[in-house]
């Protein structure tokens, strides 16, 4: 966990180098859609430091409808009705109809949502004359334009739905030969030229020739950065007070993951003091802050002072790999590491990916 | 002694079925003056019945089941005392009843079938001491059952009395050497509160300030003499941060054999944004081979910091 000003392509490449020299080169990289991480990769492959690149399903689930649904002529015209609709429903008695709440960010991660709601909702239209007066007379004069986006919702529903069920069987199997198949039989929804159904068949057809590559086409490629989404949502509804600064989300993202055990509780009782004033000592929290400035008129030019607290850094390992308990060596590539065990005579000093290649060579 | 009746009948025997003709006087309280005799003694009976040497006083005494009344017609009543009744009977006839005399019209009529006449009051002393000498017998007999019965019961009830008392003076002995699990605090050791505090704000996700509370309100059932107050909470759950981190190198690693280079985990990269100018970088390791080994999709307890 680190935290900075800004994270651009670079920052992130040096701080995975720093990981990789500690903890040694990962098996892939699992990301976002993210600009930076994708700068980050080519940054590593440049370094021959690569490693394989894997796209989070349900962020590209999300960029396939969004680029389907977002120039289409009633896209705007649905969430323009979504929020009238909710302005006369919500003081009304027929509140309980009222839209969900949907994020803004991220908007195509959560649209399915809205769409069925509003499908749900015009169910309810039948067509015909209603009594003036009655329940579904003033359901009609709640809509506003939904009802003329009956076809948009109709599509992306069916667009939307057809993609969720393809994400339940590839996050809870991950990607595999069977898996596919399975997929693909949900995806016979769709009409075959979909441009979200062929982004989709495309998507798999590239991570499952990376999960050949690694062997796991049979057991399954975990595809979905939900554990991480998760821990982010997780720490800034638990973190301490109302002021969710990233510093502190720092500090207790760790805590958040893997099991704990009576082990682990032992460990916390053994880190003393001045190992906790190392990490937490330097960092300032914005409360710090609040309580430093606010009361205090003409102290604001302390928020921007050269040596003001730097931002956290918690990286696993220390900074000095002759510190670490386990010092993993870096290997440039197989042929390199290969060329260097063929001179390298003193099987002692050879490092452990390079004794697994030689043994299983022989 | 005066027999008051003497009487030979003769009976015709068709079949199975005998008449049986009493010749007496109406007994004056009972009877009536007309003559219908009514005194079961004299009532009709199977041979057997009357035999002194198999069949009991209460044989004597029932019924003959024949399904007829021993009533004999007016007529016959009419006779006169010491009479002689004579029945021609066919030469296939081959059934004598003898009617014994008695002291008075009361006594049994003892019926012999071509057997040796006995005297009513023998056989009855005989049969009597017989009878008794059974039912003392199965009286005994039925004693001696309930007597085995009860003592083996006794028996089985002073082997349970015994163990009981020895389980209970073991218990009594234990109890003596340690106190009772209810007395015994929850949570004895320190690391035992550190962890159950890492639970409630982990797993069970409530806030610092609210671990505390709940551990106030537990603290008599958990025998905590004080609950920890909530920088205390996020004293522990910063120094659990900082023991995954130290943890993170020890982890062991599932190498592929596709690729022996790699350390065997997926890296999951990913930026957030909070409130503040800093953006929060995260970098989170997931088993390459984790659906081989969970049935699940990834979820925090499968991913190490």
């Amino acid at each position: 966990m680190s935290v900075a000003e800004s994270w651009t392509g670079e920052a992130v490449a040096e701080v995975l180098k720093e990981l990789i020299g500690t903890l040694g080169r990962p098996v892939a990289l699992l990301k976002d859609g993210g600009s930076a991480l994708a700068k980050a990769a080519d940054e590593l492959s440049a370094e021959a430091l690569g490693t394989r690149c894997l796209d989070d399903l349900s962020h590209v689930a999300a960029n396939l409808l969004k680029h389907q649904y977002v120039h289409h002529p009633h896209f705007d015209t649905f969430l323009s009705a979504c929020g009238q609709v909710s302005k006369h429903l919500k003081q009304s008695a027929l509140a309980c109809l009222a839209p969900p709440k949907t994020s803004t960010k991220a908007r195509f991660m959560n649209l399915h949502r809205l769409v069925k709601w509003a499908d749900q909702l015009l169910q309810h239209c039948r067509p015909g004359a209603a009594r003036a007066g009655s329940a579904l007379a003033k359901l009609r004069s709640a809509l506003d334009q939904l009802p003329t986006c009956k076809a948009f919702i109709g599509l992306f529903r069916r667009d939307a739905e057809t993609l969720l069920q393809c994400q339940e069987v590839l996050k809870v199997k991950g990607l595999s030969e069977q898996t596919r198949e399975q997929c693909h039989q949900i995806v016979e929804a769709m009409p075959p030229s979909s441009p979200v159904r062929r982004g989709f068949e495309a998507w798999m057809a590239k991570h499952l020739a990376v999960a050949s590559e690694l062997g796991l086409d049979t057991v399954g490629l975990p595809i979905s950065s939900d554990p991480i989404e998760s821990l982010f949502g997780v720490v800034k509804q638990r973190s301490q007070g109302p002021i969710k600064d990233a510093d502190r989300l720092a500090v207790y993202l760790p805590a958040f993951c893997g099991q704990r055990s009576q082990g682990d509780a032992a460990h916390v009782l053994e880190i003393s003091v001045a190992q906790q004033q190392e990490v937490m000592g330097t960092v300032s929290s914005l409360s710090k802050q609040r309580r430093q400035v606010l009361p205090r008129p003409g102290s604001l030019e302390s928020l921007f002072e050269a040596d003001r607290p730097r931002h956290v850094e918690l990286l696993a390992g220390s900074k000095n790999r002759s510190k670490s308990a386990i010092v993993s060596t870096l290997s440039n590539g197989y042929e390199l590491v290969q060329g260097t065990c063929s001179e390298v005579d003193d099987e002692g000093t050879l490092p452990l990916n390079s004794v697994l290649a030689g043994a299983s060579r022989a | 002694m005066q027999r008051s009746l003497m009487a030979l009948v003769v009976v015709e025997i068709t079949g199975t079925l005998v008449f049986m003709l009493k010749l007496a006087v109406p007994p004056p309280a009972k009877g009536d003056k007309g003559g219908i005799t009514t005194n079961p003694l004299l009532a009709t009976a199977r041979f057997d019945q009357w035999d002194p040497l198999t069949a009991t006083e209460a044989t004597m005494l029932a019924s003959n089941r024949f399904g007829f009344h021993p009533v004999v017609s007016h007529g016959l009543s009419s006779l006169p005392r010491h009479a002689v009744v004579r029945v021609d009977l066919p030469a296939s006839a081959s059934l004598y009843c003898l009617a014994s005399a008695f002291k008075s019209h009361e006594e049994i009529v003892a019926l012999d079938l071509g057997c040796k006449r006995r005297t009513p009051t023998a056989m009855s002393a005989a049969s009597k001491v017989k009878y008794s000498r059974q039912r003392w017998k199965q009286k005994a007999k039925s004693r001696a059952d309930d007597n085995r019965y009860l003592r083996k019961e006794l028996e089985r009830l002073k082997r349970e009395r015994d163990a009981y008392k020895k389980r209970a003076k073991q218990a009594e002995a234990q109890l003596r050497v340690q106190p009772p699990a209810a007395l015994r605090p929850a949570i004895e050791r320190k690391v035992d509160l550190v962890h159950v505090t890492l639970e409630l704000f982990v797993r069970a996700r409530i806030s610092f300030r609210a671990v505390s509370r709940v551990l106030g309100v537990l603290a008599a059932p958990l025998g905590l003499a004080k609950a920890p107050c909530p920088q205390t909470v996020i004293n522990w759950v910063t120094r659990l941060s900082i023991t995954r981190l130290q943890q993170a190198s020890t982890l062991p690693k599932n190498l592929l054999s596709a690729d022996p280079f790699a350390n065997g985990f997926i890296w999951i990269i990913d930026i957030s944004i909070a409130l503040g100018s800093g953006k929060l970088l995260a970098v989170l390791a997931l088993d390459a081979r984790h659906h081989a080994r969970q049935a699940s999709a990834p979820g925090l307890e499968h991913v190490h910091p």
